[in-house]
C-alpha cells in the first residue's frame, strides 16, 4: 500500500516537472522547492483526498511532515489505517 | 526578417560562448541557442508547419520553451502559450478560440489531449520529454540549417496570443505582434537601464506575458536570463544569490512571500533593480524588501493589453502614498468619466492609456476589441484618478475581478461551475484578502438539503484551474440583494473579510 501511495504522490508532484534525479525522495521538500506552490496546493490536496477517500485537515497541511514526500505518505497511511 | 530572431543570431556571432539562459541545472550559450533555433526552424518548415500557423505550447518553464519562441519569431508562427494547470475543457476551448493547429507539450499532457481533442491530419504534435504515439520528440527536430535555413518572420506579423479569461468564461486571446513585444522589451530596457552585464531572473510562468518580456529583455541586450521552472520564496532567494541576479520584474504577491522569508538571509548584494508589478505592495513589505535587497526599487501599473504604463520610484513612493506612479515616456494616461469626457485633476473615472505598446486586438473578436478602444486610448476597466503632479492612483476595478498571484480571475467563471452542483441553490464568488497571493477566491453558498461541501470541492478541482479554486466557503441562508434582485457583493466582502 505504501508504494501505491508513494507513486500517486510522486506523480501528482511531478505535474510541474520531474523530480531531481539525485534527490532523496522521502526527505525531499516539494513545497519549498516549488513543485507544489500556493496556487496549486488546493488541487493537489483534493486529488489526494479523492484518491484515498480521506480528509486532510488544516493542521495536517501546516505540519512539517506535510512538506516532504515521505512525511505526506505517512500522513495518508495513518488516515487510511 | 524578424528583428527578434536577427538580434539573437547576431548575439551568437558576437558572443558565442556567453551563457544566454540558465534553467535548473541546465544552461545554453548564445551559439548553442542560435543553432537550436535555426535547426528547429528548418525542421518545422520541413514537417509542414507553415508561416502564420498557430502553435500551442503547454510546457513548464524550460530552455526549449524559449527556443520555440524564437523559432516562432524566425518562421512567422503564432505561439499560443497555455497554462499547464488548465482543466482539459479549458484547453480545448483555448484551442478552438485561438485556432490552434500544432502543439508542443510534455508526453503526459499530449496523452490527456489525445483523448479529448480531435487531431487534424496536417497538425504536428511534438513531445518535450518522452515518445508518445505519433508525436515527434523535440530533440529529433534536427533540420539542415547550413543549407536550408530561411527566415520568414516579420516584425508586423502576429507573434504571440496571450490567453486571458473573459468574464463570460470564454478565453480572450490578446494578439501581440513581434514589433509590440520588441517595443515592450525596449521600453523596459530604457526605464530600468538594462545592459549586457545584467542577469535577469524570470520567476513567473512563460505563458505569462511578463515572463516572455523578461526573457526578451535579457536576450535582446546580450545579457543572461535565469529561468525558474517553479517558484517558491526560498528558491527565489537561493537562485538570486547563486546566479548573482541583477534585475527582475516580479509579481507583487511573489515579493510579499519573499519579504516573509528574507529575514533569514543577511542581505543580497547582486541585485541592482527590482520591479514589482500587478498590485501595490504594502508599505511595510516594501520597506523590508528595500532594506534587504539593497537595490533600486520600482513599482508599475499596466495590463496585458498595454504592458507597462506607469513607473513609481522608491523615492516618489515616500511622498505619493498609494500612487502607482507617472506615465512612462511615449505613454499617455487619462481618466474617462462615466459621461465619456476626460476627467479633471483628481476626478475619478476609468483609467485609459495611449501607448505604442498596445496589443493588436482580441484574436477573432473585433467587437470586443472596438469596445475596449476610446479615441486611440485603451480602456483598462480599472478605476483611478490622476493628481496635480500627474501621479496615477488605482482605486479599484470597473469589471468584477479577483487578482490572485497576479492572475485575473472572473467570478462568473467560478459561479457557473458551482451552480452545476444541483444541491447549490445560489452562490456568489468574491475576493478575500490573502498574505501570500494578494487575494484568494471566496464563495458564499445558499445550499439545498443534503448539500455536501466535499462533493462541491471535488467538482471545483475537476472543472476549474488551480488559480480558480475557491479557498473560503461561507454557507449562508440567503445572499444580500438590492431591490432589483442583484447580489450586493460589496456587502459580502464587508461581512466576511
Amino acid at each position: 500500500m505504501s508504494e501505491k501511495i508513494r507513486n500517486f504522490v510522486i506523480s501528482a508532484i511531478e505535474k510541474k516537472g520531474k523530480l531531481p534525479k539525485d534527490c532523496d525522495i522521502d526527505s525531499f521538500n516539494y513545497i519549498d522547492s516549488g513543485y507544489v506552490d500556493s496556487m496549486g496546493i488546493i488541487k493537489f490536496m483534493i486529488s489526494i483526498e479523492a484518491e484515498f477517500n480521506i480528509e486532510l485537515t488544516e493542521s495536517n497541511m501546516e505540519s512539517p511532515e506535510f512538506k516532504t514526500i515521505g512525511g505526506l505518505v505517512g500522513i495518508i497511511k495513518n488516515k487510511i489505517a | 526578417m524578424s528583428t527578434i530572431a536577427h538580434k539573437i543570431f547576431n548575439q551568437a556571432n558576437n558572443n558565442p560562448a556567453k551563457i544566454a539562459i540558465y534553467c535548473d541545472e541546465n544552461s545554453i550559450n548564445y551559439r548553442q541557442l542560435a543553432d537550436m533555433v535555426s535547426g528547429w526552424s528548418v525542421s518545422m518548415q520541413e514537417q509542414g508547419v507553415k508561416y502564420g500557423d498557430h502553435i500551442a505550447v503547454l510546457l513548464p518553464n524550460c530552455i526549449e520553451y524559449i527556443a520555440l519562441m524564437l523559432v516562432a519569431a524566425n518562421n512567422g508562427l503564432v505561439l499560443v502559450p497555455l497554462n499547464i494547470a488548465l482543466p482539459i475543457e479549458a484547453i480545448y476551448q483555448a484551442f478552438i478560440t485561438a485556432n490552434v493547429k500544432h502543439v508542443v507539450a510534455t508526453a503526459n499532457i499530449l496523452k490527456l489531449l489525445d483523448s479529448k481533442i480531435p487531431i487534424a491530419d496536417d497538425s504536428l504534435w511534438i513531445s518535450l520529454d518522452e515518445k508518445y504515439n505519433n508525436a515527434i520528440l523535440l530533440i529529433d527536430l534536427i533540420g539542415e540549417a547550413q543549407t536550408n535555413f530561411k527566415s520568414e518572420g516579420q516584425d508586423n506579423a502576429p507573434f504571440i496570443l496571450t490567453m486571458t479569461s473573459g468574464s463570460t468564461g470564454n478565453p480572450k486571446p490578446i494578439t501581440l505582434e513581434q514589433q509590440t513585444k520588441l517595443a515592450r522589451a525596449n521600453s523596459a530596457i530604457e526605464i530600468y537601464k538594462i545592459s549586457n552585464i545584467d542577469i535577469t531572473l524570470v520567476a513567473t510562468p512563460l505563458y505569462h506575458s511578463l515572463a516572455e518580456r523578461l526573457v526578451l529583455i535579457a536576450l535582446l541586450t546580450g545579457g543572461t536570463a535565469v529561468l525558474m521552472p517553479r517558484f517558491s520564496p526560498s528558491e527565489w532567494i537561493r537562485i538570486v544569490e547563486e546566479k548573482q541576479v541583477s534585475f527582475t520584474i516580479a509579481v507583487s504577491s511573489q515579493l510579499s512571500q519573499i519579504a516573509n522569508h528574507i529575514d533569514k538571509v543577511k542581505s543580497i548584494d547582486s541585485l541592482r533593480c527590482v520591479v514589482s508589478s500587478s498590485a501595490l505592495l504594502e508599505l511595510k513589505i516594501k520597506e523590508r524588501l528595500i532594506t534587504k535587497l539593497n537595490c533600486e526599487f520600482h513599482e508599475c501599473y499596466g495590463t496585458s493589453e498595454i504592458a507597462i504604463a506607469t513607473n513609481l520610484t522608491a523615492k516618489d513612493a515616500t511622498f505619493k502614498l498609494k500612487s502607482v506612479g507617472k506615465a512612462i515616456s511615449n505613454v499617455e494616461i487619462g481618466i474617462l468619466t462615466d459621461n465619456g469626457t476626460i476627467a479633471g485633476v483628481n476626478e475619478v473615472g476609468e483609467i485609459i492609456c495611449k501607448t505604442p505598446m498596445l496589443f493588436s486586438g482580441y484574436y477573432g473578436q473585433p467587437k470586443l476589441t472596438n469596445d475596449a478602444i476610446f479615441d486611440d486610448y485603451f480602456c483598462t476597466g480599472d478605476i483611478g484618478r490622476i493628481d496635480e503632479d500627474g501621479f496615477l492612483y488605482f482605486l479599484g476595478r470597473k469589471k468584477e475581478i479577483i487578482i490572485s498571484g497576479g492572475i485575473n480571475i472572473y467570478p462568473a467563471d467560478i459561479e457557473s461551475v458551482i451552480i452545476e452542483y444541483d444541491l447549490v441553490q445560489e452562490n456568489a464568488v468574491f475576493p478575500f484578502p490573502d498574505d501570500k497571493l494578494g487575494e484568494i477566491v471566496a464563495v458564499a453558498i445558499v445550499p439545498k438539503e443534503q448539500f455536501n461541501l466535499r462533493t462541491l470541492r471535488l467538482l471545483c478541482a475537476e472543472r476549474l484551474a488551480d488559480y480558480q479554486q475557491p479557498r473560503k466557503f461561507f454557507i449562508v441562508e440567503k445572499l444580500p440583494k438590492n431591490s432589483l434582485g442583484k447580489i450586493m457583493k460589496h456587502q459580502l466582502i464587508s461581512t466576511y473579510t
